[in-house]
Parts: structure tokens; C-alpha cells; sequence
């Protein structure tokens, strides 16, 4: 008999860790913005993967500068005749590395300083969030220039140089969302059954807060593109309505964006088409976070589906599921 | 009531005393940035041919750092007057300040209107737009509005650098479209997440019309969520303004300082001094924008202490 | 469904007199949701005579909360009113523009909330916000509105009234906070009161001084009060009818007299199985077995049926008749003969 009753709470949590990821599911595709943004990220990681691998190093021909969109160029040619969508194909990996690197080294530094922070507290708290304070009122991007100066200027430094300054955001998150934890009763029982203070912090705060900090990476990623943006523009090669070259051994989106400037006047493409590849890949990643955040945290109950093709029918469910009325 | 406002006023001063200390630090720090790295920092060494300056000592550079940043005399070259850094200081203030006030105007009543009316496509519309605003880049922004603006429609003549009130548009746009974007989103977030709570049901259960518990009970809940969100956002406000004042030639502190690297590593800040003063004067903008909004959010929010 | 509008017991039946101040017929309110449409209240009708006490009781969920909301078009998000109507004044209540509406909340109809800590705006001074329904309805200029706030304060027993005024709802203690509440429901000298489990979240002794407090501000202005409570103790302390709830539905309707010598639904001898009696000290608790339903269709049955020990066939299948069975004593049961059937 108890068999019988175990076998059934089996099927019934199967079935509840079902519906809740299809609820999950369904959160995240609310407005439906949040799968188009994914949709949209996916493509342009496998463009970013497979274009190097069957497109050549765009060649330079005076005399095809200058060409308005084609069949033989989609997205026209530049000043010295290379074509443009090869050279966004060519650009998107880099581009990418500089937003996720960028982004992981920032949620690396702050999730361990605010967790530390949060976990030890006292004096080591007050320490970690003077810093973090200070690391806040600091002009980041002019110390993020001068990194990029010294190492030289790839993706991967660039990511390096604006993931070593923007942590100050994630370390407050951390902490903040590690203090909720500690303060929870978990937390104690944990203490009591003797974990070490590494053992807690691995084992109980980081599984917690690791979904927030999903949330935030995927917002941090879009941060760091802007500001990578901003310190490639404080670059002088591009001086705006007189265009600009790539610098030999980069070939970074980013720096079409920047370089198209000049060409605004006669040549509109130079400009639009890395303008709208970046900006759709800033807006698809923020759908996503905005998606992952409604899954998080729902502060809307989730309103009837109005565009079902089929209605499926549930049985009445009774039970404590549904509170609904507070 | 007067323990809380005497609360308020020793916050503020902890924090005013404490900005001083901070921009030393960062002198300091600039200064060991530069003597890390001497070789590339140092520009006579990147050119070839030259034989490598002798590096100074590392006090002796902060105590020159100081110097500079007192004397108003920035840099090495000469034709940096007294005057002209004044008159930077003022444009990039001006700038900043009017781009903030900008945009709050623009942002905040959009940001309102798209979260009380969620199922109105106009204004869905227009936060979706915001957002995308500031998302693009503040270098291309610019060459977006003098197109659009200046060439397109003929609304304002196009200029270079400063002095007249036409001449301020299209830069204080320019940030101002960065900031739009943040203040849109965070006020609509904070907006919706008020309008869920039950005080809002108590208001207009005593009878408050929809004007009433959006001026008087929900928008100081939703302006200290904005604020809370706003102060990491003052370094990039400062970063935008610097490309608006590349973009169109206008003599500010960007300008000024000459903030720019060259691909081929050679001069970048001309020396650890210039480094260590664009720190201190980048710095002192952040920080006194940071304790704008902390004195803004302690008044705001009467549970702050 | 069978047909729930029926007479309803007035005033005359529990002894007071006087046409009702409030009438509610056959409301039905319906929630949209994910899980599809909710139906919160399936017909619900009661009246309120003047300076009549009238108690709505049942477990959470059972939508009494909902019912009192849905009379000031506070419902939130996705609820709506599909039936029914509200006479209050020669007025229909469900069938006014929400300004007019505005003009009976708070002026007309006054409401106290449970005291959460959210009842109160916390970025606004406490008397500002009782003021709030004198000034919002423009009775009287800001000035008299705050004088007349601190001369609430003082009569609900605010020590210090005059700088309470000026505090934030953080300052103040959970009965502070409540008797604040009530201050800001009876400024205006409604006609009736909404309490919504107005003593939930304080403790027994606070509790028993704010019922007081709420009682004899009440009494002294003839003020009606609708109250929404757990306790059964509570209401039967005070309240002059009592009307049981559950799944949306009116149960069982008596004067408290009767109520507390007669009860007859099954649900309500359940709740008082399941609740303290202090007469009976040494009974045991017995809870109602299973749990309420979630309401996702409209009931084609009696809603209580699956945990009565009652059910029957007929149960199972028809809805019950909301029947007079006594001069102050309406049932839904189909186990309790009406007045007339015998």
C-alpha cells in the first residue's frame, strides 16, 4: 500500500515539474517578444560561427567603392570596394566575444565580491562595499581605455577591459540577494549542520541567486556592447562625417558602426546596415532578459490566452494551486 | 521629524567629506597606472629613434598631478589657459545637466502613460521606441540627428562648436536619447509595480481619481525605483557626452583632455599626469551627479536612512 | 445554474426598520486568467439596513473580499462584473461611470482595509492620507480637511494627534495604523462601512480595542458596516446578521440570534466544528476535510457537496436554492426544507 502511495507522489511531481515548465514556458513567451529575440540571437551565434568559415577576407577594389545594395553585394560596398555583409559576417564574432566576455568577467568579480560580501559580513562587508562604492563614482570607461591601450586592441581585450571595471552593479545584486539568503532560515540550518562558510556559499547562496544573476548577465552583455561602443568611438581613427578604416588585424561590427559615419551622405548603407545588425542584437538581448526576468519574478499573473489555435481544456483542479484571491 | 532630517543632513556631509578622499585615491591610482606601463604611456619612448625619457619618481608625479589639478593648468601644452578650462568645465556641465533635465521631461511623463495604459498601442509604442533610442550608440545618434535634423528637415542650421542656444540642441539630444531609453523603462517598471500594490486600492477607495493616485501616491515610489537604477548610470551619461562633444566640435572637457587612443599604442594620455587629472575631473562630474541623486532619493523616500 | 435572484432578508427580519441602505441581487463577478476564467462570486445577494451590522464569513478564497470590491469597481487586474446589481440610493452601483463612482467611494461608502502594512501609502505623512477623502471629494478646504483629520485622531484615541499628523505609517504601531484606518473611512460620515477583515493582523487585545473603537464610532453616527472576517468570534461579538460564503456563493443568512442557536448548513456547522468555542472548552477541533474549490467553472452543483458528509446524488447534480426557512434565517441546502415546502 505505502508502495502504491509512493509510486503515485512519483507521477504526481512528474507531472507538476511538467506544467510548471510549461507555465515557465509560457511566462517567458508572454508578449512573445522575449522567443523573437531568442529566435533572432541563435541565428546570428550560428552566422557568427559558420561565416568566417565560408566567407573570405573581403578584397579591396577601388574600383567597386562605393556600390549601392546589389544582388552580387546585399548590404553594398565600402570605400575601398570590400563588401559590406561579408564584413558584418566576418565582424558578428568578435563583436560577440567582446559583449560575452565582457559580461562574464564583470558577473565573475561582482557575484564573488558581493557573495563574500553578503556571506562574511562585519568588516569584510564594509570593506567590499566601500569598494563598490567607490568603483561606482570612478570614470570606468578612461581606465577601461587605458587597459586597452597598454594590452592593445583586440575583441578579447576590449571585453577584458570592460569586464575588469563594470563589476560594480553585479557585486551590489550579489549581495543583496546573498543577505536574503543568510537571513533565511535555510541558511541557519545549514550553519547548524556544521557547513563551512566555502561549502554555504557554494552549496546554498550560489544555486539561489544563480537565476537572478542569468537575468543580469544577459542585460550585462547588451551594457558592455554599449560601452565597448563608446570607447571604440573615442578611438580618432573615426572622426564622424569623414569615415574610417579598420585597423589591421581587428574586424569588429563595432567598428563599422563607427566607420560608416562618413559615408552617411551618398552612401546610406554604410551606415544602416551595421546600425540596425547591432542595435537588433542589443534589442533581441534585452527581449530575452526582460522574458527570463517575467519567468523570475512575476508580479502580473499571467493573462488568458488570446491567441490559442486550440483550447485545451483543463479538468477543475482542486486543491491549494490557485490562491485567488489573497 | 527633526531626528530625520538632522539624519538626512549628517548623511549628506559623511558623503560630501568622503568625495575628497575618493578623488586622491584616483590621483594616485592614474598615477601608478602610468608608471606600470611607462613605455606606452610615455611618449617619447613609442617613437623610435628617441631615446626613452627618464622616468620621473612616482611621488614626484602624484605631487605634479596635484599641482596641475590646483593650478587649472592641465597637461603639457601650453595654450590649456586657465580660462579655456573654465569655460570647458561650463560647457560640459551644461551639457550634461541639460540632457538629464531633457530627458527626465521627455522620459518620465512616457514612461507613466505606457505603464498606466499597457494596452494602448500608442504608447507601448513609444517605450519600445525609447528603448531602442538609447541603444544606439551616442557617435551614431548624432550623426542620426544632424542628418535627420540639420540636413533633412532644416530645423536647426548646422553649426560647429559653441556659443549660441542652437548650437546646444542637437548635443544635449544627443545624451539625452541615451538617457530617454533608462528613464522610460525604470520609470514604466516602477510604475507597474506600484499600481499592484494595495495602498493604490486604499487611495482610490477614499476616493482618489486616476490623476490623483498617480501625482500623489505613485510617483514617488516609482521615481526613487528610477533613481535607484539611475546612479550607475551617471559614468555613461558623462561617456556620452564626451562623443557628443567629439561629434560636434565642441570645446568641452572631452575635448579638452584630449581623450583618445591611437590603435598604434603610442601617446595615449601623454603622461601620468594627464591621466590621473582626466581621473580627478571625470570623477568629480560622477560624484557630485551620484550625490545629486542620493540628496534627490532622501528626499523622496522618507524610509531612507 | 439555478436562478439566485430571491428576496432577501431586510432589516425588518433582525429587528431593526427602515428601507435597506444597500441591496445587492444576483452579483456574479469573474476573473480572466491563464487557467482560464475564474468565477469568484456565482450570485450573491444580501442588503444592508441602516446602522445594521452585517457579517460575511467563510475560508479565504470563498470571495467575500471580492463581492465588497467589486461594489466600488476596485477589482484589479481582469475582473469584471458579468451580473447583477448593487441599489444603493436609488442608484445602481454596477452600472455607474467610474466617475460617478469615484463620488461614492470614500464619501458615501467608507473602507477600512486589513492591516497590512500596505494600507497606507509609506511615502505619504498618515494625516495627509486621512484628510485624503475630505479634500479628493473637495467637502471642505485642505485646512479644515487637516483639522478635521486631527480631531479624528483624537476621537479614535491617537494619543498626540497633532504630530502623528505629520508621521509616516512606518512610525506608527499596527493598531495605531488600524485606528488611523478607520479615521480615514468614517472622515466623510459614510453611510456604510466596507471592513475588510479589519482585525486580522493584530493581536487579541488590540483586536478587541479597535472593534470597540470601530463599534461605538459606528453606533454614534448610525453608520451600516459591512464586515468581511475569519473569526467567528469577531462577528458574532458584533455583527447583527451573519452571511456565510463559499465558493462564491451565499450559503446560509441569519440573524445572529438564530445563527448562533440554529445554524443549518453543513458548511457552517463544519466552520464551528472547526473553530474555538469558549463554552465548550473541551471539544475537540475537527477540520473540514479537502479543500475549496478553484472555481474554474460556474458551480453545477451544490460547491460544498465533495466535502459534506451529507451528498447526496441530488447534490452532486443541482445547485441550491439560497431558501427562507425562518423569519430571519435563509439556506442553500437541499437537506434543509424551506419555509413553505412542509
Amino acid at each position: 500500500m505505502s508502495f502504491a502511495v509512493i509510486s503515485d507522489w512519483h507521477e504526481r511531481a512528474v507531472k507538476s515539474r511538467q506544467r510548471r515548465r510549461r507555465l515557465a514556458w509560457r511566462r517567458f513567451c508572454q508578449n512573445g517578444l522575449p522567443v523573437v529575440g531568442l529566435g533572432y540571437a541563435i541565428v546570428l551565434l550560428i552566422v557568427a560561427i559558420v561565416g568566417p568559415l565560408v566567407t573570405h577576407q573581403p578584397t579591396i577594389d577601388i574600383f567597386q567603392a562605393n556600390l549601392s545594395p546589389s544582388w552580387t553585394h546585399p548590404f553594398g560596398t565600402g570605400q575601398y570596394g570590400q563588401d559590406l555583409l561579408t564584413q558584418i559576417v566576418r565582424g558578428l564574432g568578435g563583436t560577440l566575444l567582446i559583449g560575452v566576455a565582457g559580461a562574464a568577467i564583470s558577473v565573475a568579480i561582482g557575484l564573488t565580491i558581493g557573495i563574500a560580501a553578503g556571506i562574511f559580513g562585519g568588516w569584510v562587508d564594509a570593506v567590499l562595499m566601500r569598494l563598490t562604492d567607490f568603483a561606482f563614482s570612478i570614470p570606468t570607461l578612461i581606465i577601461a581605455l587605458f587597459v586597452v591601450v597598454v594590452t592593445g586592441f583586440s575583441a578579447w581585450n576590449i571585453g577584458l577591459s570592460i569586464g575588469l571595471v563594470a563589476w560594480a552593479g553585479c557585486a551590489r545584486l550579489a549581495r543583496g540577494l546573498a543577505l536574503s539568503v543568510r537571513n533565511g532560515t535555510l541558511m541557519e540550518s545549514a550553519t547548524l549542520a556544521g557547513g563551512s562558510r566555502w561549502y554555504i556559499a557554494t552549496r546554498y547562496v550560489l544555486p539561489q541567486i544563480a537565476s537572478n544573476m542569468m537575468v543580469f548577465f544577459v542585460f550585462q552583455v547588451a551594457s558592455v556592447l554599449f560601452q565597448s561602443t563608446t570607447l571604440i568611438a573615442l578611438d580618432p581613427q573615426y572622426v564622424p562625417l569623414t569615415g574610417g578604416q579598420l585597423p589591421p588585424g581587428t574586424n569588429l561590427l563595432l567598428n563599422l558602426l563607427n566607420g560608416g559615419g562618413g559615408s552617411y551622405i551618398g552612401y546610406r548603407w554604410l551606415f544602416w546596415f551595421p546600425l540596425g545588425v547591432y542595435c537588433s542584437m542589443v534589442i533581441a538581448l534585452l527581449w530575452i532578459g526582460d522574458g527570463l526576468q517575467a519567468l523570475l519574478n512575476p508580479q502580473q499573473p499571467l493573462r488568458a490566452r488570446r491567441f490559442a489555435i486550440w483550447h485545451r481544456r483543463r479538468p477543475i483542479r482542486s486543491g491549494k494551486g490557485v490562491n485567488l484571491y489573497g | 521629524m527633526r531626528g530625520k532630517r538632522l539624519r538626512i543632513i549628517r548623511t549628506i556631509g559623511l558623503r560630501i567629506a568622503v568625495i575628497p578622499i575618493l578623488l586622491c585615491m584616483l590621483v594616485i591610482i592614474g598615477n601608478a597606472l602610468g608608471h606600470l606601463t611607462p613605455a606606452t604611456v610615455n611618449p617619447s619612448s613609442a617613437v623610435p629613434g628617441l631615446p626613452a625619457a627618464k622616468p620621473t619618481p612616482f611621488w614626484h608625479s602624484v605631487y605634479a598631478s596635484f599641482v596641475a589639478i590646483g593650478t587649472l593648468h592641465w597637461g603639457t601644452s601650453p595654450e590649456i589657459t586657465r580660462d579655456l578650462v573654465l569655460r570647458s568645465l561650463e560647457i560640459s556641465t551644461i551639457l550634461t545637466f541639460g540632457s538629464l533635465f531633457v530627458a527626465a521631461l521627455i522620459g518620465i511623463p512616457c514612461g507613466i502613460l505606457a505603464a498606466l495604459k499597457p494596452r494602448n498601442p500608442i504608447w507601448q509604442a513609444v517605450s519600445a521606441f525609447s528603448v531602442l533610442l538609447g541603444q544606439v550608440p551616442p557617435s551614431d545618434m548624432a550623426v542620426i540627428l544632424i542628418f535627420t535634423f540639420c540636413l533633412g528637415w532644416h530645423l536647426i542650421p548646422l553649426t560647429d562648436g559653441w556659443g549660441t542656444f542652437g548650437d546646444a540642441i542637437l548635443p544635449i539630444m544627443t545624451v539625452a536619447c541615451f538617457n530617454i531609453g533608462y528613464m522610460v523603462k525604470y520609470t514604466e517598471a516602477g510604475m507597474r509595480e506600484v499600481m499592484q500594490r494595495s495602498f493604490i486600492t486604499a487611495a482610490r477607495a477614499r476616493g482618489a481619481g486616476t490623476a490623483g493616485v498617480v501625482v500623489r501616491h505613485a510617483l514617488r515610489p516609482a521615481l526613487t525605483g528610477l533613481l535607484t537604477f539611475f546612479g550607475p548610470q551617471t559614468p555613461m551619461t558623462l561617456f556620452c557626452t564626451v562623443i557628443a562633444e567629439q561629434a560636434f566640435a565642441i570645446p568641452g572637457i572631452g575635448t579638452m583632455l584630449g581623450i583618445k587612443v591611437t590603435t598604434y599604442g603610442a601617446p595615449a594620455f601623454g603622461s601620468g599626469t594627464t591621466l590621473s587629472v582626466t581621473l580627478f575631473i571625470f570623477g568629480m562630474f560622477i560624484m557630485v551627479l551620484n550625490l545629486l541623486i542620493d540628496i534627490a532619493y532622501l528626499w523622496l523616500n522618507p524610509l531612507a536612512d | 445554474m439555478a436562478d439566485f435572484v430571491a428576496e432577501t432578508i431586510t432589516g425588518a427580519n433582525s429587528g431593526l426598520s427602515g428601507q435597506p441602505v444597500l441591496d445587492v441581487r444576483g452579483l456574479v463577478v469573474e476573473f480572466e486568467r491563464a487557467d482560464g476564467t475564474i468565477h469568484a462570486v456565482n450570485g450573491v445577494d444580501f442588503a444592508v439596513c441602516p446602522g445594521e451590522w452585517i457579517g460575511i464569513i467563510g475560508e479565504s478564497g470563498s470571495g467575500k473580499s471580492v463581492t465588497l470590491m467589486s461594489l466600488l469597481g476596485l477589482l484589479g487586474d481582469g475582473g469584471r462584473v458579468t451580473r447583477g446589481h448593487a441599489w444603493f440610493e436609488g442608484t445602481d452601483l454596477l452600472q455607474l461611470p467610474n466617475r460617478r463612482l469615484r463620488s461614492v467611494r470614500g464619501n458615501e461608502i467608507g473602507v477600512v482595509f486589513q492591516n497590512l502594512a500596505e494600507g497606507f501609502n509609506p511615502y505619504l505623512p498618515i494625516g495627509v492620507q486621512i484628510a485624503e477623502t475630505l479634500v479628493s471629494h473637495r467637502l471642505c478646504t485642505r485646512r479644515t480637511a487637516h483639522r478635521r483629520a486631527i480631531e479624528l485622531m483624537r476621537e479614535l484615541g491617537i494619543g498626540d494627534a497633532k504630530a502623528r499628523f505629520h508621521q509616516y505609517p512606518h512610525e506608527l504601531s499596527g493598531g495605531m495604523r488600524q485606528r488611523a484606518m478607520i479615521a480615514s473611512a468614517v472622515a466623510s460620515e459614510p453611510k456604510v462601512i466596507f471592513a475588510d477583515e479589519p482585525t486580522t493582523a493584530l493581536d487579541s487585545t488590540v483586536q478587541m480595542q479597535v472593534l470597540a473603537l470601530l463599534t461605538d464610532i459606528c453606533r454614534k453616527r448610525g453608520t451600516s458596516v459591512v464586515m468581511v472576517t475569519h473569526d467567528l468570534g469577531v462577528a458574532a461579538h458584533t455583527c447583527d446578521r451573519i452571511v456565510v460564503m463559499y465558493a462564491g456563493m451565499v450559503m446560509e443568512e441569519a440573524a445572529i440570534d438564530e445563527f448562533l442557536q440554529h445554524p443549518m448548513h453543513p458548511y457552517t456547522l463544519g466552520l464551528r466544528a472547526a473553530s474555538f468555542d469558549p463554552d465548550q472548552p473541551d471539544r475537540p477541533l475537527r477540520p473540514i476535510p479537502g479543500y475549496a474549490p478553484a472555481l474554474l467553472e460556474a458551480p453545477h452543483s451544490c460547491p460544498f457537496a465533495p466535502r459534506c458528509h451529507l451528498a447526496t446524488a441530488r447534490c452532486r447534480e443541482h445547485v441550491p436554492a439560497l431558501r427562507r426557512i425562518g423569519p430571519a434565517h435563509r439556506v442553500a441546502c437541499h437537506h434543509v426544507q424551506g419555509e413553505n415546502e412542509t
